[in-house]
């Protein structure tokens, strides 16, 4: 079911009935079966693939811990020297099992998300030596949530490795956590810590914190629905007959769809934000007014955050301090002078399997794969040139601290994203190249016209207006929901209803507009 | 003490990290950051930070650096 | 004790408040000059703006009906009161609500029921490993989006917002406007069809939408207001095939009433059709010229075989429709000789008399 949906609304709505009504030691379990239902309904017998990676990870979790148990019951009887044999020993077998669950569950993933791109890669090079294709096109059928979940085990018995969480001995708890129905659809990536302490703490019917979280339900319908959904409802339109249109309807069209995933995806994560405080738990932030950032950086750092974080901790700091890294590392110091290129170089070899992963997570094909290597690319140019622009910038007298460098940093980071979002858009390179190319030859502002009719462009401009007013307090470190349920009734009540009638009345759905369904959890 | 204070200005010049209070927090030192200077702390000092031991409270101020590589350096 | 007091009493009147706001933009959003804005369900104006008891014939159906079928060429050819009252996407059960509230105001002797939004075939997309569930959870959704939608008029007209003027906020609306059009939908927009006739599926037809059981209550509805109900199928690019006229003809002969449908054999109901010129968007709906075609065979037979003599209707009612009919012809012409053809944006349809030239 569509979170946008009626039959979700309701199905939250049962839920939370039954989840304050029930003994509060049983809530994790209401909020289970809740979750195992949503699943159920959407993918049907394809829940199996989720089950599945749920039960590796719990007895790979479960072996790890008796490892450990077994290294703390022994280590107390043992003298120094024989306690760091059995160390090793013990870790050994530990890493053996984490290896095995992880390869699995990734292999899983890979085999159902990825089989027709690798099928594709085999194709190609067997096409050097035969005509016909070696590997057919599967029609695979994902399961709800995949990338998701699937990440999210891996992390589950990784922290277990770590020792920063125990092994979870119920394993209706790990389903919880795997399956759990906010954070299925798409995302953000959580914890296993943060949530099970989450599940585990009882939760008072809260009037106030319940409010909390419907305001941000609320306020993702009208990002979603009445934004996102009405530019996804024409600018597909212009896209396929881009030809006929000049190259500032590339330019409109660019802005417009970078504009409409922001609405799309952050409206969303509200939605399930939202509705998880409303249970009382809080899921990982995946937004933090990324349009704010001064570089890709920090963009990075304010879009889709729990995905920069899970690759963080689990991708570039694994690969940063392993002993192959290591090896790289040395060998680098040996033969440059240079501390800075030793640096830049380190960093380099690292951050591109970060990003690698990052652009290949988006999608099966070699365009996602560009996509994050676009950023790497770019953000491994400014990480070089740091020292001499920092240089240059002190001879032309120009302040990197001043507010109009300020915005000049801001500006950029929003045009290198438009165009990011062109190329992620584009389902070739060529396409991109071309798109992208239009842009600067052949202008038009007519255009405007002919692809936002005037009163979509003013329910945009107001959207907009509303976003960034929005994100400008969030910014500033206000809680613009806590502030309006500690103030008066009448600006929260007005708030309401602005969000609700906007939503009801211009939302993009039902009859006319063909339902937009959202854009990440294609994933 | 004085080797994990070179160390930082080695990796990240120009910055005062002696009265800092929130080296990680307040972003004086970015997660690539972190790896550099894990890179040189694990070479100068002969020990093996893990992944669990890149938190912020072992990295905000230096002398929570410090504390961490003497706790590793007696796990040896 | 006090504090929760305070938050449900706050609760009632917040929750009154929005039921009032909702009723209200219902009101407003009503849609309430059709011309202005052609939209679903917004004929109940024009409708109501009929005397009562002067249609004789009703169409019912969805946009492949109300592009089709001419109600001011039969007045003009046969001299038969009809109206069409038809809208896109309309489901079975919506057209059963809808015909009652239309018994309320007129009484037909005969309700035409088109075929097409009853009937579907079995998807090869659907696949028992993954969709039986989704089924599920859509079927929850359209009963709840139903009764939503019957209960606040608001989810049917808010793409009217579009068109709302400032005084649509404040005046009091006329509850009846005069239409030239009677549900017909007048586009002189030609977008040629030219794949082959008829829907390539080897899959089972089955009813759509209940609507095999909100046929059996359209049926006695009529049954119990003296009106007969036949069948019809209006022309189709690639919609139609034989194991559904199948299904339907095995309708009909249960009920025993007349089908005719005009997608089967088009060749031979109307060899003078054509693809290339009759319809407005390759193939889904006719155009005036398709339109003109088939309302001159559906009031051929209405005559002939139906018996349908012209309607015995008072000398003001005859009147009127004699004046209408002459409105509507002068914006059929005036379209007709600025030769509409696909996408021009000038010209809204259908028109209202008044933005026709002076003296044209």
């Amino acid at each position: 079911m569509e979170i946008t949906s009626l039959v979700f609304l309701a199905f939250v709505g049962v839920t939370f009935i039954v989840y304050y009504l029930i003994p509060k030691k049983y809530q994790w379990v209401v909020l289970l079966s809740a979750s195992l239902l949503f699943f159920v309904t959407s993918s049907a017998l394809l829940t199996l693939y989720m089950l599945f990676t749920t039960a590796v990870i719990f007895f790979g979790a479960k072996g790890i811990q008796k490892y450990k148990d077994e290294f703390a019951k022994k280590k107390k009887e043992l003298p120094k020297p024989e306690r760091k044999v059995l160390k090793e020993q013990l870790k050994k077998k530990q890493k053996k099992i984490l290896i095995l669950c992880v390869a699995v569950v990734i292999a899983v993933l890979v085999l159902t998300k990825y089989c027709n791109f690798l099928g594709g890669i085999v194709n190609g090079i067997a096409s050097i030596f035969t005509s016909t294709d070696l590997l057919p096109k599967f029609n695979i059928l994902l399961p709800l949530g995949i990338s998701y979940y699937t990440l999210m085990s891996v992390s589950y018995i990784t922290d277990v490795y770590r020792g920063t969480i125990k092994a979870e001995v119920n394993p209706l708890r790990v389903l919880l956590f795997v399956c759990y129905f906010p954070h299925i659809v798409e995302g953000p990536f959580d914890r296993y810590g943060d949530l099970d302490r989450q599940f585990r703490t009882p939760h008072k019917f809260d009037y106030d914190k319940i409010r909390h979280g419907a305001i941000l339900v609320m306020y993702g319908c009208f990002k979603k629905l009445v934004i996102a959904d009405r530019i996804g409802f024409f600018l597909p339109k212009t896209f396929a007959k881009i030809d006929n249109y000049s190259g500032t309807a590339v330019f409109i069209g660019m802005v417009l769809y970078t504009f409409q995933l922001y609405a799309d995806f952050s409206g969303c994560i509200d939605i399930i934000s939202g509705v998880s405080e409303m249970f009382g738990i809080k899921v990982a932030e995946n937004f933090k007014q990324p349009f704010f950032s001064k570089s890709i950086d920090e963009f990075w750092r304010r879009w889709h955050i729990s995905l920069g974080a899970w690759l963080k901790e689990y991708v570039f700091y694994p690969v940063s301090l392993s002993g192959h890294f290591k090896k790289v590392n040395t060998f680098t110091k040996k033969h440059i002078k240079s501390q800075h290129i030793v640096g830049f170089i380190t960093i380099a070899y690292t951050l591109f399997f970060v990003w690698f992963c990052n652009g290949l997570w988006h999608g099966a094909s070699w365009l996602y794969i560009v996509y994050g290597l676009y950023y790497y690319v770019l953000m491994m140019l400014g990480k070089f040139t740091e020292p001499y622009t920092d240089k240059l910038a002190k001879k032309l007298h120009i302040n990197k601290e001043s507010k109009g460098y300020s915005v000049f940093q801001v500006a950029r980071t929003v045009v290198i994203v438009n165009v990011g979002m062109l190329l992620f858009r584009s389902s070739t390179l060529v396409e991109f190249g071309k798109l992208f190319g239009k842009m600067f030859t052949s202008i038009n502002f007519m255009d405007f016209c002919s692809i936002i009719k005037f009163q979509d462009g003013v329910v945009l401009a107001v959207g907009f207006v509303v976003m960034l007013l929005v994100g400008i307090i969030k910014e500033k470190g206000i809680d613009i929901r806590m502030w309006l349920i500690e103030h008066n009734f009448v600006i929260r009540w007005l708030v309401y209803y602005f969000l609700l009638f906007s939503t009801i009345i211009l939302g993009a759905y039902g009859v006319g507009y063909g339902g937009a369904a959202a854009i990440y959890a294609q994933f | 003490m004085e080797t994990v204070l070179e160390i930082l200005a080695k990796v990240k010049p120009n910055v005062d990290f002696k009265n800092a209070t929130a080296i990680v927090d307040d972003g004086l030192l970015d997660s690539m950051d972190i790896v550099m200077l894990v890179g040189e702390l694990n070479d100068e000092f002969d020990i093996e930070i893990q992944v669990t031991d890149l938190v912020p409270e072992n990295f905000n101020t230096v002398d929570a650096i410090v504390k961490m590589v003497e706790r590793l350096e007696d796990e040896d | 004790m006090k504090k929760n007091c305070c938050i449900i009493i706050r609760s009632i009147c917040f929750m009154l408040i929005f039921v009032g706001l909702l009723y209200y933009f219902s009101y407003v959003l009503t849609v309430r000059n059709v011309e202005r804005y052609p939209v679903r369900n917004a004929f109940w104006q024009t409708y109501d703006a009929e005397e009562d008891n002067s249609i004789d014939a009703l169409f019912v159906g969805d946009s492949s009906i109300f592009h089709s079928i001419n109600p001011m060429q039969i007045w003009r050819d046969k001299k038969i009161t009809t109206y069409n009252l038809s809208y896109a996407v309309m489901k079975p059960q919506e057209a059963y609500f809808d015909l009652k509230r239309a018994f309320k105001t007129q009484s037909p002797k005969t309700v035409f029921v088109e075929s097409q939004f009853m009937v579907e075939t079995e998807s090869d997309g659907f696949d028992y490993f993954t969709d039986n569930t989704k089924e599920i959870a859509g079927f929850i959704n359209d009963q709840i989006g139903g009764t939503l939608d019957n209960l606040f008029p608001i989810m049917k007209y808010k793409k009217s917002w579009k068109n709302l003027t400032f005084s649509d906020f404040v005046t009091n609306h006329p509850n009846k406007i005069r239409s030239i059009y009677k549900g017909y939908n007048l586009t002189m927009k030609t977008v040629s069809y030219n794949g082959t006739h008829g829907k390539k599926s080897k899959d089972r037809a089955c009813f759509a939408d209940e609507g095999e059981i909100y046929f059996k209550k359209i049926y006695n509805l009529c049954k119990r207001n003296n009106c007969n109900v036949v069948l019809l199928n209006m022309p189709q690019g690639n919609a139609w095939n034989k194991n559904m006229h199948n299904l339907v003809a095995k309708l009909a002969k249960e009920y025993n009433i007349k089908y005719y449908d005009f997608d089967m054999n088009l060749n031979k109901w109307l060899p003078n059709f054509s693809w290339k010129t009759d319809t407005r968007d390759a193939g889904h709906h006719l155009n005036y010229s398709g339109a003109k075609k088939v309302t001159g065979l559906m009031e051929k037979y209405m005559v002939e075989d139906l018996g349908f003599k012209p309607s015995k209707v008072s000398e003001s009612v005859r009147k009127q429709w004699n004046r209408d009919v002459n409105d509507f012809y002068q914006v059929a012409d005036f379209l007709k000789a600025r030769e509409m053809t696909k996408d021009n944006p000038e010209f809204p349809e259908p028109l209202k008399p008044d933005f026709l030239p002076p003296k044209f």
